[in-house]
C-alpha cells in the first residue's frame, strides 16, 4: 500500500515537474565557464546562441579580437516561441516572439599557451566551431581570416530549412557594396554600408552602439567600388586604431539584423572577489 | 592633473542619444592640449536584453580619446560625449522587449574611468540609458537629459 502511495505520488510530482517545464522558458547562464584541467580547457555554455557565449568568454580570457556573424536562422529547426506568459495571457491571439532555438553546449579545448600566437588562436577557435558544428544547435559555423591583419571572424554559414535540410546561408557582409570615398566619421561610415547593404539586398541593419564618442570622432575615407560589406566595415573599425571588435545578430521576427561594437578587453580578477577589464590590441 | 569634472547635458542626437560636455576641475589649472581617455573598469549591464536579442548584454565604452580645448570645446573642456542607443535600436527593445519578458522602464548601465594624459585616473562615472515603452532618458555622471518621448 505505502509502495502504491509513493508511486502515485512520485507520479503526481513527475507531472507538475513536466508541466512547470513546459511553461516555464529556459533559464540560460548569463556567461559560459571555463574551467581548466591539465593543459586543456572545458569551456559550458548555455544560451540560445551558446556559440556565441562561448566565444565571448574565449575573448575575455585570452583578450582576442574575434568578430561575429550569426547565422540568420529563420526555420521551426533554428528558432523556438520565447513569447513571454504573462505577456501572452494579456494579448490573446497576438504574434508571439521567437529566439535562437540554442541550449547547452560545451567544448573541450587546448589551452592557449600563448595567447598573442595567431596559430594558437587559430587552433583553438577551430577547436571550438568543430565541436559546435558536431552538434544539434541551430547554425553552423566557419572560421575567416581577414587580410591584412589577419583577425579572425566566426562566421554562419548553413541553417535548417523548414523540413530540417541544411542548406547554404551566404553571409550578408559578403555582399558586394559600393561606397563612395568621402570623408566621413566612422559611425556615418558604418551607416553608410548599412545603406548600401539594403540596396543590395534589402535587408536592413540596425547598429547597436550604447556608447559611440570614438566612432562620431574618427574620421576616415574608407570606401570602393563592389568590395564586401565586410571589407568595408573592418577598414573603418580599423581607422579608429582601437581592437574593435563587431557582433552581427539576426531577428527573423522583424525581420532584422542588429550590429554592435566594443573593443577588444582581457578580463582578470580584481583581488577583491570582482572582475576587472584591461584594454588589450586584440594581439594584432 | 585635475580631480574631477563637472558634466553638462548638451543635446541629443539620433533621438535618443545623449551627448555631453565636461569641464575638467580645478579650474585654477589649465589642462587645454591635454589628454582624456575613457575606459571601462568592469563590463555594464542591460536589463532590456533578452537572449538571442542581438543588443549587447554587457556593454563598455569604446575607448575614447579627447584632446582639452579642441573643437566645440573651450577652455578646460572636452567632448561631446556620445551615450546610448539610437532610436532604432530603442524602438526593437520597446517593440518586442516585453514580449520576451523585459520589464520597463529598463536600464542599459555602462561604467566609465577617465584618465589624464593617459596615466592618471581621476574619476569614474557611471553612464545609463533609461528606456521606458514610450519614453527614453540618458545619463552620465547623474546628469540627465531630461524625458524623451520616443
Amino acid at each position: 500500500m505505502l509502495k502504491r502511495v509513493l508511486t502515485v505520488t512520485g507520479f503526481a510530482f513527475l507531472c507538475v515537474a513536466i508541466s512547470a517545464q513546459s511553461t516555464t522558458r529556459p533559464k540560460f547562464l548569463d556567461r559560459a565557464r571555463i574551467q581548466r584541467s591539465g593543459s586543456g580547457i572545458m569551456v559550458t555554455a548555455n544560451d540560445s546562441i551558446p556559440l556565441f557565449q562561448a566565444l565571448y568568454a574565449l575573448r575575455l580570457e585570452y583578450g582576442w579580437q574575434v568578430d561575429w556573424e550569426s547565422a540568420p536562422g529563420y526555420s521551426h529547426f533554428d528558432v523556438v516561441d520565447d513569447t513571454d506568459p504573462k505577456w501572452r495571457a494579456a494579448h490573446v491571439g497576438e504574434k508571439g516572439v521567437t529566439r535562437p532555438a540554442g541550449g547547452l553546449f560545451t567544448a573541450t579545448l587546448p589551452e592557449a599557451s600563448d595567447p598573442s600566437d595567431p596559430t594558437v588562436e587559430r587552433e583553438v577557435l577551430s577547436g571550438l566551431i568543430g565541436e559546435y558544428n558536431a552538434t544539434d544547435n541551430p547554425g553552423k559555423y566557419a572560421l575567416r581570416a581577414a587580410e591584412p591583419d589577419g583577425r579572425f571572424a566566426v562566421v554562419g554559414v548553413q541553417v535548417r530549412g523548414e523540413s530540417g535540410e541544411l542548406q547554404f546561408a551566404s553571409p550578408l557582409l559578403d555582399t558586394p557594396v559600393t561606397l563612395t570615398k568621402t570623408r566621413r566619421n566612422v559611425y556615418d561610415t558604418v551607416e553608410s554600408i548599412f545603406t548600401a547593404l539594403q540596396s543590395a539586398t534589402g535587408k536592413r541593419v540596425i547598429f547597436a552602439a550604447a556608447s559611440s564618442s570614438l566612432f562620431r570622432m574618427t574620421e576616415t575615407t574608407t570606401g570602393g567600388e563592389k568590395v564586401a560589406a565586410r571589407e568595408l566595415l573592418t577598414q573603418a573599425l580599423a581607422s579608429t586604431k582601437q581592437p574593435i571588435q563587431y557582433d552581427l545578430f539576426f531577428n527573423p521576427d522583424v525581420p532584422v539584423y542588429i550590429l554592435n561594437v566594443s573593443p577588444a578587453m582581457r578580463e582578470e580578477d580584481d583581488g577583491k572577489d570582482g572582475r576587472k577589464l584591461i584594454p588589450t590590441d586584440g594581439h594584432r | 592633473m585635475p580631480s574631477s569634472e563637472i558634466t553638462e547635458f548638451s543635446g541629443t542626437i539620433l533621438i535618443t542619444q545623449g551627448q555631453f560636455l565636461m569641464t575638467l576641475e580645478p579650474s585654477t589649472n589649465s589642462y587645454d592640449g591635454h589628454q582624456v581617455t575613457e575606459k571601462s573598469p568592469v563590463i555594464g549591464s542591460n536589463t532590456c536584453w533578452w537572449s538571442g536579442s542581438g543588443i549587447n548584454q554587457y556593454p563598455t565604452v569604446q575607448g575614447s580619446t579627447w584632446l582639452v580645448n579642441q573643437g566645440s570645446a573651450g577652455h578646460n573642456q572636452y567632448g561631446l560625449d556620445t551615450v546610448g542607443f539610437e532610436s532604432g535600436v530603442v524602438n526593437l527593445i520597446q517593440q518586442q522587449g516585453a514580449a520576451h519578458g523585459v520589464e520597463f522602464p529598463c536600464v542599459v548601465n555602462i561604467y566609465q574611468s577617465m584618465t589624464y594624459d593617459t596615466i592618471d585616473l581621476y574619476v569614474t562615472n557611471l553612464q545609463t540609458q533609461t528606456i521606458g515603452s514610450n519614453t527614453v532618458k540618458v545619463c552620465r555622471a547623474g546628469v540627465c537629459s531630461g524625458t524623451i518621448p520616443f
